[in-house]
């Protein structure tokens, strides 16, 4: 999200309280605004179709399925986005831009065929249970189009196409809402159905429209498509960090989904609504630390991480270690703004959750378990924030080290808080966190130690062969006697 | 007893002076087995060899200056490398050259895991490399300087990792890669004995050649000629003798940092017996005809000779130049070469190529040699062999040879300076038009080889030098004399 920056550092460069406010403005809105229409998308057609109107199980049904597009498809799609990212930009860093689109396409081709290899025995278990097949189909498709719609949005936003990603959300889900009411009222379909199947062409039309977008930039194809499988090899521990932070995003809930009190649907779906909606709520409390993170923290280390860079590149040694210095402490300094700055807002945003959320329908369960983890989510984003300065140093090892520490101890975490008070429900999510936080922290501090090291001493001066050393002598009268003339 | 013979991009595959020495040396001791480790550049030359090997030449092992790293069945895998405290002070002292620990780093590249690519990549070459920067080479792009540094001494790890077969004498025929194999040989069989035997002065060779060089920039060419210095220093320390072919050369490797005690002059030799009665010239040829037995190659600045010649075939339209000597080893230089002699005109030079040197030279009048750098050279030796004079510049040994080293036999040809058109010019026309100076110079030359500079003299110095180092590991030498 770097190329967000860019535009940033011209807005806010100009120093005003007008461009500090229209750049916070452009950050939130490129960073949320495709969020915020799905829910208001939901939301509206929630309450123009009357979706309270609809029976227990049904209801239950739609929301479940919903859930499970939503984070199956993040689970799935963001291990494989994060090598594509990375090819898509060193191919046009390298200008070889007929490699992006066998990136496109063998991307699109992992992506689909890991999502329906996890889809595919569900949708089948779905449909054997009583759930009817159209519908899982549906379910199936608009899955895919999620997934899609995840990849198809990493190319374009390595392109900078902040707007028009806003605007294919903004017209499709628009587009969604009209269709929703044309299944409804014209074809008579049911409301639940008329939402999902809504969604899924909603879904699978951003994918389309941003898959087009990113086409018309790359005309031409090389037709390698080996290369970005052996990215795949190369940056596997890029694949790892990824999905085990997603799945550490995630795992809490998994857990609760097996206690007792979970709701399960058709002996299919399994969710624990209290827990669910409190998690998504404390997320949505603390998600302005992503755009904090784009606006502010990222836009100021990136510049003194480019400094650093040219320096390494063509400077001598003391700007080296000049650029170096101030760049870590301008992480440092970012960090800790970043923290002050989330912690004020989380403050805000919890204060005003918990006075109005009772008023419209929140139960007191989702309440109580909401604070904690409102503040597992705050410190799971200061973390994501440390990550990403991870990425920035290559530091894949601790990466995915992070991520294994954060999915481990959120399941372990979760397994002993889930037999306590509600109040501290989200105690084990909040220990992963802490403890995925201060790993990371304790990491960028050793980087900061040995980044000479992690800059200079990579790679290799000669090339090696996984082979035993041919013999040294070519000629050897009581062997053969002849001259040994192979290369070896 | 086992002699292991230490080449440079020389013997087996280049015909040359040094070449000719070697393969000279190794017939010359039928009754010795030799075991020759030779340099070269890559695996492209792996076992091309051009000559014909003598029998008591039982082995060649090749050591590759660029070679990939095998790994396989290695502890070096990983990509970590651990040195002691020992080791990175003597790596240390290897890069920042002062006083360097030798004998720690051959014991270093003597262990089974170590890596070159991981110790060049290490965090102790870094940090080394950052002491040594920060000594006199601030003002630099550092990453240049680092990676510069790393193939600086990418080459010599290689020769380090190697291992050189058990012999009871290791005989270095240069310092420089040579020389450290011979010294990493005493590492590792420390009964072993170690000879040096410079022919030019390889400290001197290689700072020329890099002062010279377009692809070295002008600020790392004290790091190459360091390095080299390093190289040369430490062979001198560990050898048992250095020899040399005359006394300035000799004068050069105690400036070097060889000690005293360990230098001998061991002038070179040649089968004189070989050269009677070999083809003369026919009474009927018109023609003055000068030989240059030489590769054509820069350094035997070939062009100068050329355009020497022309100026005095001006003059003397009966001139004629031979350029006798094999044209495969700088293409570039003999289609310049080429060019230049038909740029000129100049109908009477002929190249022959690779040729044998008896069939032609009874048939010159006098031979010539231009080159900028040489030691003692052996195509004057074998001029002298067939009484012809030699017009000669004045590098290595050639003053010598020509006006003789306390001797009496008179001059046996010209010494003009390097590079000088018109004295080399002056001096062709001298010789040209004066058919009894060049007579009683070739006499001369021929009485200063028969006494100083024949196979003889050379086999028995060596044979003295073979026995005392034989007898100093205690190895029986085998007594009986026979000459090939």
């Amino acid at each position: 999200m770097a190329g967000i920056g860019v535009q940033l550092n011209r807005i806010f460069n100009k120093n005003t309280v007008t461009t500090s406010i229209y750049g916070i403005g452009f950050s939130f809105t490129y960073t949320i605004a495709p969020m915020l229409s799905i829910i208001g998308c939901l939301l509206a057609m929630y309450k123009v179709l009357g979706f309270d109107s609809v029976g227990f199980t049904e209801r239950e049904l739609f929301s479940c399925s919903v859930l499970y597009i939503f984070i199956f498809s993040m689970l799935t799609s963001s291990p494989f986005n994060s090598v594509l990212s990375k090819y898509q930009t060193d191919k046009i860093y390298e200008q070889k831009y007929e490699d992006i689109r066998p990136c496109i396409i063998v991307g699109t081709i992992t992506n689909l065929t890991f999502s329906s290899l996890i889809a595919i025995p569900f949708c089948i278990r779905a449909v054997l249970k009583g759930i009817p097949i159209y519908y899982m189909f549906t379910v199936y498709m608009g899955y895919l189009g999620f997934c899609l719609t995840l990849s198809t949005m990493v190319y374009n936003s390595i392109l900078k196409q902040y707007k028009k990603m806003c605007a294919y959300f903004v017209i499709s889900m628009g587009l969604t809402f009209v269709l929703s009411l044309i299944f409804k009222h014209i074809f008579n379909f049911s409301i639940t159905y008329s939402m999902l199947l809504a969604l899924t062409v909603g879904f699978l039309l951003i994918a389309s429209l941003e898959l087009a977008n990113v086409l018309r930039y790359f005309t031409t194809n090389s037709n390698n498509y080996r290369d970005i499988l052996h990215y795949y090899r190369i940056y596997w521990k890029l694949i790892a960090a990824n999905f085990l932070y997603t799945l550490g995003l995630f795992s809490h809930n998994f857990v609760f989904w097996m206690q007792p009190w979970r709701l399960v649907v058709f002996d299919t779906y399994v969710c624990n609504q209290p827990y669910d909606m409190a998690s998504f709520l404390a997320m949505f409390t603390n998600i302005s630390a992503g755009v904090f993170f784009i606006s502010r923290v990222e836009m100021h280390f990136h510049e003194k991480y480019k400094n650093y860079m040219e320096a390494i590149i063509g400077g001598k040694l003391d700007t080296i270690e000049k650029t170096k210095k101030r760049m870590f402490q301008v992480l440092s300094s970012q960090l800790i703004t970043l923290a002050h700055f989330q912690f004020i807002i989380t403050v805000i945003i919890y204060l005003i959750a918990v006075t109005v959320l009772p008023t419209i329908g929140f139960s007191g369960l989702v309440m109580e378990i909401y604070p904690l983890l409102t503040v597992g989510y705050y410190i799971t984003f200061i973390m994501y924030s440390e990550l990403l300065f991870l990425y920035y140093f290559n530091d894949l090892t601790g990466g995915m080290i992070n991520g294994l520490l954060f999915t481990v101890f959120s399941v372990i975490g979760s397994l002993f808080s889930a037999n306590f008070n509600p109040l501290w429900y989200g105690a084990g999510f909040t220990m992963a966190g802490f403890i995925s936080f201060t790993y990371s922290y304790f990491r960028l501090r050793w980087i900061e130690k040995n980044i000479d090291i992690h800059v200079f001493c990579r790679g290799t001066i000669v090339e090696r062969v996984n082979q035993k050393m041919p013999r040294q002598d070519v000629y050897n009268i009581y062997d053969t006697g002849k001259i040994d003339t192979r290369a070896g | 007893m086992k002699i292991c013979i230490i080449a440079e991009g020389c013997y087996p595959y280049v015909i040359g002076g040094v070449s000719g020495w070697v393969h000279n040396m190794i017939n010359l001791f039928p009754d010795i087995e030799f075991y020759l480790v030779t340099i070269v550049a890559d695996r492209s030359f792996r076992g091309k060899f051009t000559y014909k090997l003598p029998k008591n030449l039982t082995k060649v092992f090749e050591i590759y200056l660029q070679d990939v790293e095998w790994t396989g069945n290695s502890k070096a895998k990983k990509n970590r490398v651990n040195l002691s405290k020992r080791e990175t002070l003597a790596l240390r002292s290897l890069i920042i050259g002062e006083d360097v620990d030798w004998v720690t780093v051959f014991r270093m590249f003597n262990r089974q895991d170590i890596s070159v690519n991981n110790l060049l990549m290490s965090p102790q070459f870094l940090e080394i490399t950052k002491e040594f920067y920060n000594m006199k080479y601030v003002d630099i792009t550092f990453s240049d300087f680092l990676w510069t540094l790393r193939s600086i001494y990418l080459p010599l790890f290689l020769v380090l990792k190697a291992v050189p077969p058990k012999a009871d004498i290791y005989h270095s025929v240069s310092t420089g890669y040579a020389g450290i194999v011979g010294c990493k040989a005493l590492s590792l069989y420390p009964d072993a004995r170690l000879l040096i035997s410079e022919h030019g002065i390889y400290t001197r060779e290689r700072e020329e050649e890099i002062i010279k060089a377009k692809w070295v920039q002008n600020i790392y060419k004290n790091i190459w000629i360091e390095q080299f210095r390093k190289l040369s220093k430490g062979a001198y320390y560990f050898a048992d003798l250095v020899t040399s072919l005359f006394e300035e050369a000799r004068s050069l490797q105690i400036d070097l940092g060889c000690p005293i005690s360990k230098t001998v002059i061991t002038p070179n030799g040649i089968d004189a017996e070989a050269f009677k009665n070999i083809p003369v010239k026919d009474p009927d040829d018109p023609y003055i005809n000068i030989g240059a037995i030489i590769r054509v190659t820069p350094i035997k600045d070939v062009k100068t000779m050329i355009n020497a010649f022309y100026f005095a075939y001006k003059k003397q339209p009966r001139l004629k130049l031979w350029i006798m000597g094999p044209l495969d080893e700088n293409p570039e230089y003999v289609e310049e070469c080429f060019e230049l002699v038909r740029m000129l005109k100049a109908d009477n030079i002929v190249f022959t190529g690779k040729i044998h040197t008896q069939d032609y030279i009874g048939k010159m009048d006098f031979m010539i040699l231009t080159s900028i750098s040489e030691g003692q050279p052996l195509s004057i030796l074998e001029g002298f062999a067939a009484k012809k004079p030699c017009i000669t510049t004045n590098v290595g040994n050639c003053y010598g040879l020509i006006y003789g080293e306390n001797d009496n036999f008179g001059d046996a040809g010209i010494v003009v300076p390097v590079m000088n058109i018109s004295e080399i010019s002056e001096a062709i026309l001298k010789l040209a038009n004066n058919p009894d100076l060049v007579k009683k110079m070739g006499e001369n030359g021929y009485k200063r080889l028969m006494y100083r500079y024949r196979n003889e003299h050379m086999e028995e110095t060596y044979r003295r030098i073979y026995k005392t180092l034989a007898h100093m590991s205690n190895v029986e030498f085998p007594e009986e004399k026979s000459v090939s």
